[in-house]
């Protein structure tokens, strides 16, 4: 990084720290400092809403997922307008209507303290964990970037965000999130037309996008019924929907967002907007992982892109063997440079026995390289067992430190940094909420003055940032980032998705009988986690619906034993 | 008084700006993902 770079990234995360303090300054109580005191509208909560999901984890790892396994990600969030649509009949009067801090105060009016106190621990598990892999995402930069130990880099950018995090509150999230957006827009944005001017010099745009299709990169849509499969159009519109549903209508760090609304039309235009721009948003980051995959088509990429794995084993006795695989891997791809040269020209001459046969070629070639690639990774491997053996998080990473002018390199780092922060924040913010609201104000100490609860928020606040640092320390070994958030949540949304369900449509299910249905359908989800296939969309499914039918069965089951009784 | 009532909802509720009803909100949010999904696909027959 030149002087530049570091004038930009430091100004901007500055201007957004100190815009968070200054904004957050005036929550001296628990309702500003959680709730912001009602007052957001509904662009401020569109932004916050989509800043909150999409943390550095989005611009890290999506391009690099798009890279190599295509766009099929994106059916992943089809189910996300369905969602909002849904949440903004049902989740979103009921809340405002009630006044609810979290989410789950409102299971404790409907059911009991039990089932609240349930839902909120799974709530904080969840999260929590999912709060050290947004630390983890920017860190993996810095160790990047300095050769610096991964984990004093947890450790260094987990403070950082704690510090902001305490001292902001809710308000503070809010503000800075929206201008937290406006530099992710500019970054990323930035970095896509560099990447499309440079890739300009050997192939047009359009001849991009056939290449990126020939090569299977831009397999957006698969109408295929497989429940092994982890991304198609079914498992994105229904596995997706309970996903978002949970995520959105019953995740705090989501719910405290919309919760800020001046009014019920202020949140409901705030998650609709969401809705209807989250999917084009989401196709562009995608596309700009398959774009890159063809710029590495025609720009030798590295043979392994985890920069300090590829330094160790060229200082390991393995080195040589190391080296010989770059030049095999330089020649093959050379060769099929020229084959997809070879390709480009055939298709706009439409002769379709040479693009056949270049297709051909180009498929033996990626054989090999992928061959030679698989050797490296086992060699790297050897070398260290601990390696983690996907790169998929270095590659956007690897273009913008190696091809972005100076002073850009920057912008896209305030970008991912903003992005994590936000995030962070939003989570780390939502824990706090939930702790003190729902488990120590409501179990351990319920009659206390206004800022003994403010004093035990921020505290509430730390402790879940250093626990967050704490699971980031044991996140190396996890592969795309960004699945492993969605794993995560899948693991525990079902089920609490279920038991929201039965709040807002089943009126004679009592407290008791969800309870014990939730722990069983919690249960039976980390079993198919464990010992099943089944892809991790389907969990969302699978643990609603067993939550639901086994409420109804002991439901029945104790009403009959109670008119019996009687 | 019913009026105060009807105008202390109102505020608590908001309007569905810039159209009249919330069916039409839901309706431009669903369009959008049909199209979406229509346009995705064309997209993944022309170039594959």
């Amino acid at each position: 990084m030149r002087s530049l770079d570091w004038i930009v990234l430091v100004s901007s995360l500055t201007f957004a720290v100190a815009f968070g303090i200054w904004k957050g300054r005036g929550s001296k109580n628990i309702k500003s400092y959680l709730l912001s005191n009602y007052d957001m509208k509904w662009y401020t909560i569109t932004l916050s809403v989509m800043a909150t999901q999409a943390s550095a984890i989005t611009f890290l790892s999506t391009p690099g997922q798009a890279y190599v396994d295509g766009m099929r990600f994106i059916q992943f969030y089809f189910g996300l307008p369905l969602a909002m649509i849904i949440l903004s009949i049902t989740a979103v009067p009921i809340y405002h209507r009630l006044k609810v801090y979290t989410a789950y105060e409102y299971l404790e009016k409907k059911f009991d303290l039990k089932t609240r106190a349930l839902a909120a621990f799974l709530f904080l598990i969840q999260r929590g964990l999912a709060a050290g892999l947004t630390i983890y995402a920017p860190s993996i930069i810095l160790s990047v970037l300095f050769g610096w130990n991964l984990h004093i880099t947890i450790i260094v950018i987990g403070g950082l965000v704690i510090i902001y995090t305490a001292s902001g509150g809710s308000k503070a999230v809010g503000w800075t999130q929206s201008y937290n957006m406006l530099i992710i827009f500019l970054g990323i944005g930035t970095a896509f037309f560099i990447m499309l001017y440079l890739l300009g010099n050997h192939i047009s745009f359009l001849d991009s996008i056939k290449v990126a299709g020939k090569m299977g990169k831009l397999n957006a849509i698969d109408f295929s019924f497989d429940l092994n499969n982890r991304y198609n159009i079914w498992s994105g519109l229904i596995g997706g929907l309970f996903l978002q549903l949970s995520y959105f209508g019953t995740d705090q760090s989501q719910v405290q967002r919309y919760l800020t609304g001046e009014n019920i039309a202020q949140s409901r235009i705030g998650l609709l907007v969401n809705g209807i721009v989250k999917v084009p948003m989401q196709f562009i980051i995608l596309f700009i992982g398959a774009m890159l995959f063809v710029f590495y088509q025609f720009i030798q990429p590295p043979l392994f892109f985890d920069p300090v794995a590829t330094k160790n084993i060229k200082k390991s006795i393995h080195a040589e063997k190391y080296e010989a695989l770059e030049n095999e891997h330089k020649k093959v791809f050379e060769e099929k440079r020229t084959d997809l040269n070879n390709l480009v020209s055939s298709m706009n001459s439409d002769d379709e026995s040479e693009t056949k046969y270049s297709e051909k070629r180009i498929d033996e070639s990626e054989l090999k390289l992928n061959n030679i690639r698989n050797e490296a990774v086992n060699l790297i491997q050897k070398e260290n067992p601990r390696a983690n053996p996907n790169d998929v998080n270095y590659v956007f990473l690897t273009f913008v430190i190696n091809f972005l002018p100076a002073g850009l390199i920057g912008l896209v780092l305030a970008a991912i940094f903003a992005a994590s922060m936000n995030s962070t924040s939003a989570e780390i913010n939502a824990l706090a909420s939930t702790t003190i609201v729902d488990i120590y104000k409501r179990t351990i100490k319920s009659e206390a003055s206004d800022k003994h609860y403010l004093v035990f928020s921020k505290i509430a606040t730390i402790f879940w940032g250093l626990f967050a640092i704490l699971f980031a320390e044991f996140a190396t070994r996890i592969g795309s980032l960004v699945e492993a958030v969605n794993i995560l949540g899948s693991i525990f949304y079902g089920t609490i998705l279920g038991i929201f369900l039965l709040a807002f449509y089943f009126k004679r299910i009592k407290g008791t009988s969800v309870f014990f249905a939730a722990i069983i359908a919690e249960i039976a989800v980390v079993f198919c986690f464990i010992f099943t296939g089944i892809s991790f969309l389907w969990y969302n499914v699978i643990g609603c619906l067993l939550v639901i039918f086994i409420a109804i069965i002991i439901n029945s089951f104790l009403n009959r034993r109670k008119i019996s009784v009687q | 008084m019913n009026e105060d009532i009807k105008q202390n909802y109102n505020n608590a509720e908001g309007s569905p700006s810039p159209f009249k009803s919330w069916k039409a909100w839901y309706a431009i949010v669903l369009g959008n993902l049909v199209f979406l999904i229509i346009l995705f696909y064309i997209f993944t027959k022309v170039f594959q």
